[in-house]
């Protein structure tokens, strides 16, 4: 055989077996099920800050603004009633924050960067200098003190005390000798601390929402839609890991962890660990309110069925067992260590579903460099 | 062998080609590895792979090489663009690329959580760039000299061949399994991601889009070196390439990997290619003194290990793309989706006392995914934690309760949550304490 011949043979050959492979392919294909076009992820970004997110941070500001007026009650005429009402306003503010931190990106995020303090563990010495300082501490004084002395921690340690009856705790606005302090400090606190979330719903909705929505179509943030599912997602896997912490640390599992915030002097844990779920899946379903859109779940189920129905499963079964726990979480390992074991195994579920799962699903990658190469 | 075999054999390795191909290489691979050594500082890769781990993960005890201290790394990564620069101009052309090696194999040796199949090819080109006769055209080396040598050997030319056609073909023979041809996996959860990408985003989200992209790009890996090598084929293999990096660059954040191959393909072309770019006379082969009997070992002993290690996996018991056994350093590119959830405990052998790890304590985030995916950074990590430990004053037991997803299986444990991990040996052997893909 001559090698032109050869050649020719050889290229007839490699054209076949691509044309083989083609229809093969396309037969694998035809092999599964019949399915529907991709979802629109874009659509999903955009739904996702209409539906959950814009709508939680003017929750947010509506809650932030109640609570430093229900503050500012207590602190100017204290009273039983005065003193509930800023507990209950603070819960309310806390709530609606803790279900905006499944998709706490961006403003979020800066607001931390730029020295903005939400939500740190609180250190009572630190607290009780800025109490004391003269003259009554202000918004300037405030902004200066440590992390440690200031947020939603520092607000609950001035409204909530284990040890101290109601009585005894309203005394501190009114007779303590450091009432002034008491009152000017948790005025000052409240207000920054509602300028803060102010400003992290101001960022979205100046600039950061129209980021997400033109994710991958003209946004200088998101060069890509993936980008954006990575950032959403990472910081929800994020906000179910640290729930896990904030379990162990509550329940006095783990002793030496002083940086998780717990708001174990109100007993506000468990409802934290609720409103944390919730914002997950508010973010996983796009719905809020009785609002829906498409959502994170679809583009899952679209992929993976079973990654979809085991991330709704387990989210719904940690919700049934917090629902299930009753009372106070704080140091609750020494007594009920199997609920809390219960517990425990359920967050972990999210967790482990949304990392595995839920990520698998999606191709959703972690940094800069994860992927950058091959 | 046959005489025919032999004879071309022969010729390879006494002949010498038209040297501007691989000068051309070296001015076009030397510019896109300064590019890249800058780009890596700049978008910040210095202080994520360098700075803020507290952990690194080596390639084995004894290679535990530790980043420059201050500025360090950053100098390390400046010093890598000038190398690239002066590659390229071929101004000290060997020493160049040797440093180059020497310097980014252990800036990527540091740390095998950032292992990177592109990475491995660039140590290994600029290993040969710093012996093969890369420089003496269009060089500042050659102009110093005042001699420019017009020729090359062949076997040079084709050693590089060979070098980044080893990059398709056994990435090709990768792609040869069960995830990729008959589960279309991980294309089916990539391609509906890039569905934002201008032109080709409305096309991925068709269903039938990760089948035909799965079977044309193992066919495309598996074929292309010697469609590249047929002078008939060429052109339009060529092409091919260049789509197929230009479409996979578009598709996914793989930063510099198709310059590099769009690059690196250049040396398929007729070794001639540059100069007739330039409307300059071709150099006809000629005959040279052929390459001694050393040189030919070394030769074959190149090759052979290059043609060996790809393959190291086959065996090792098990599924490569779960146990990751021999999965490294054999161009299994693209080929895994893989994400996980880790939690360990360490048990205080003598008290007992059992305490959750915070992986975040110890690592960095893109540290975390990838020891949550990987069995061998998982049990590097344990070690770690047991030394820890060990530093304390403490003997801990190391336990997993480890899950891990590939490519869209429901996910499955990783190891066996009662097994000690601290007392697990690192090793070349097979990793037998990873538990089966179910």
């Amino acid at each position: 055989m001559s090698r032109g011949i050869a050649r020719r043979a050889l290229l007839l050959g490699a054209s076949l077996s691509g044309l083989g492979l083609l229809v093969g392919a396309s037969l694998m294909q035809g092999c599964e099920e019949e399915k529907a076009a991709a979802p629109d992820r874009g659509a999903v970004l955009v739904a996702l800050v209409d539906v959950v997110v814009l709508p939680s941070l003017a929750e947010v500001a509506t809650r932030a603004e109640a609570m430093t007026v229900a503050l500012d009650a207590l602190a100017t005429q204290p009273s039983e009633a005065s003193l509930q009402g800023a507990r209950a306003a603070w819960s309310e503010a806390r709530g609606a924050f803790r279900r905006t931190l499944a998709f706490g990106i961006g403003p979020s995020d800066d607001i931390l960067v730029t020295g903005g303090i939400l939500d740190e563990p609180t250190n009572p010495e630190k607290l009780d200098a800025l109490l004391q300082a003269q003259p009554p501490v202000d918004l300037t004084a405030v902004r200066s003190a440590p992390a440690s002395a200031r947020g939603f921690l520092a607000i609950e340690a001035l409204l909530f005390d284990p040890a101290l009856s109601g009585e005894q705790l309203l005394a501190r606005f009114s007779t303590d000798p450091l009432a002034e302090g008491y009152k000017s400090t948790l005025k000052a606190l409240g207000a920054d601390l509602r300028d803060k979330l102010l400003a992290i719903v101001t960022g979205w909705e100046q600039d950061f929402a129209r980021q997400v929505r033109s994710a991958g179509s003209g946004s200088s943030v998101f060069k890509a839609q993936r980008d954006a599912f990575d950032v959403l997602l990472n910081r929800a896997l994020s906000v179910s890991d640290r729930a896990l912490d904030v379990l162990r640390k509550s329940a006095g599992i783990t002793t030496d962890d002083p940086l998780t915030p717990v708001a174990d002097r109100s007993d506000r844990t468990l409802d934290d660990l609720r409103d944390d779920l919730r914002g997950i899946e508010n973010l996983y379903t796009c719905s809020r309110d009785g609002k829906s859109g498409p959502s994170v779940a679809s583009v899952v189920a679209e992929v993976n069925r079973g990654a979809d129905e085991g991330m709704k499963a387990a989210v719904a079964a940690a919700l049934a067992a917090l629902a299930g726990f009753q009372g106070p979480l704080r140091g609750a390992a020494a007594s009920r260590q199997a609920e809390v074991d219960e517990l425990l195994a359920r967050l972990r579920q999210v967790k482990t579903t949304m990392a595995t799962q839920v990520f698998n699903a999606l191709g959703v990658s972690v940094g800069i460099s994860d992927k950058d190469g091959d | 062998m046959g005489s025919a075999t032999k004879t071309a054999i022969e010729r390879l390795l006494r002949g010498r080609v038209d040297g501007s191909s691989l000068a051309a290489f070296r001015v076009i691979f030397g510019a896109l590895l300064a590019i890249a050594s800058a780009r890596f500082v700049l978008k910040g890769a210095v202080h994520e792979h360098y700075l803020a781990p507290r952990v690194f993960f080596p390639w084995g005890e004894l290679l535990w090489w530790k980043p420059l201290p201050g500025a360090g790394m950053y100098a390390l990564w400046w010093a890598l663009a000038a190398l690239g620069v002066t590659l390229s101009v071929g101004l000290f052309t060997r020493a160049s690329a040797a440093l180059f090696c020497l310097l980014f194999t252990y800036a990527h040796g540091i740390d095998r959580t950032h292992y990177l199949n592109h990475y491995h090819l660039v140590s290994l080109l600029t290993a040969l760039m710093a012996i093969l006769p890369v420089g003496g055209l269009w060089s500042v080396d050659a102009w110093r000299r005042g001699a420019p040598e017009p020729t090359v050997p062949a076997w040079a030319l084709a050693l590089l061949r060979f070098q980044v056609g080893c990059v398709y073909f056994f990435g090709g023979v990768a792609k040869l399994k069960g995830d990729w041809l008959l589960r279309a996996q991980p294309l089916k959860i990539w391609l509906p991601a890039a569905q934002d990408v201008p032109l080709l985003g409305p096309l991925l989200r068709l269903p039938q889009a990760p089948w035909v992209m799965s079977w044309t790009g193992a066919l495309y890996d598996l074929s292309i070196p010697f469609l590249l090598l047929h002078a008939r084929t060429r052109p339009a293999a060529y092409a091919a390439v260049v789509i197929f990096h230009t479409a996979t660059g578009m598709l996914f954040n793989i930063g510099m990997f198709p310059l590099f191959m769009v690059g690196a393909s250049l040396l398929f072309l007729p070794p001639s290619w540059p100069r007739r770019w330039l409307g300059r006379p071709a150099v006809a082969a000629i005959e040279g003194a052929p390459l001694a009997g050393w040189g030919r070992a070394l030769l074959v002993t190149y090759v052979g290990v290059q043609l060996l290690v790809p393959l190291r996996h086959c065996v090792y018991p098990g599924n490569v793309l779960w146990t990751e056994d021999g999965f490294r350093f054999a161009w299994n590119v693209m080929l895994i989706e893989k994400t996980g959830s880790v939690e360990l405990t360490v048990v205080d052998r003598r008290t007992g006392r059992r305490e959750v790890v915070r992986n975040r304590e110890h690592l960095t985030p893109v540290q975390e995914k990838a020891m949550a995916a990987q069995p061998d950074l998982l049990l590097t990590f344990a070690h770690h934690l047991a030394r820890h430990h060990r530093a304390q004053g403490k003997e801990v037991a190391v336990h997993a309760d480890a899950w891990v997803s590939l490519n869209g299986r429901p996910p499955a444990r990783l190891v066996d949550p009662t097994l000690d991990l601290g007392q697990v040996e690192e090793g070349l052997g097979p990793r037998r304490w990873i538990l089966p893909l179910p």
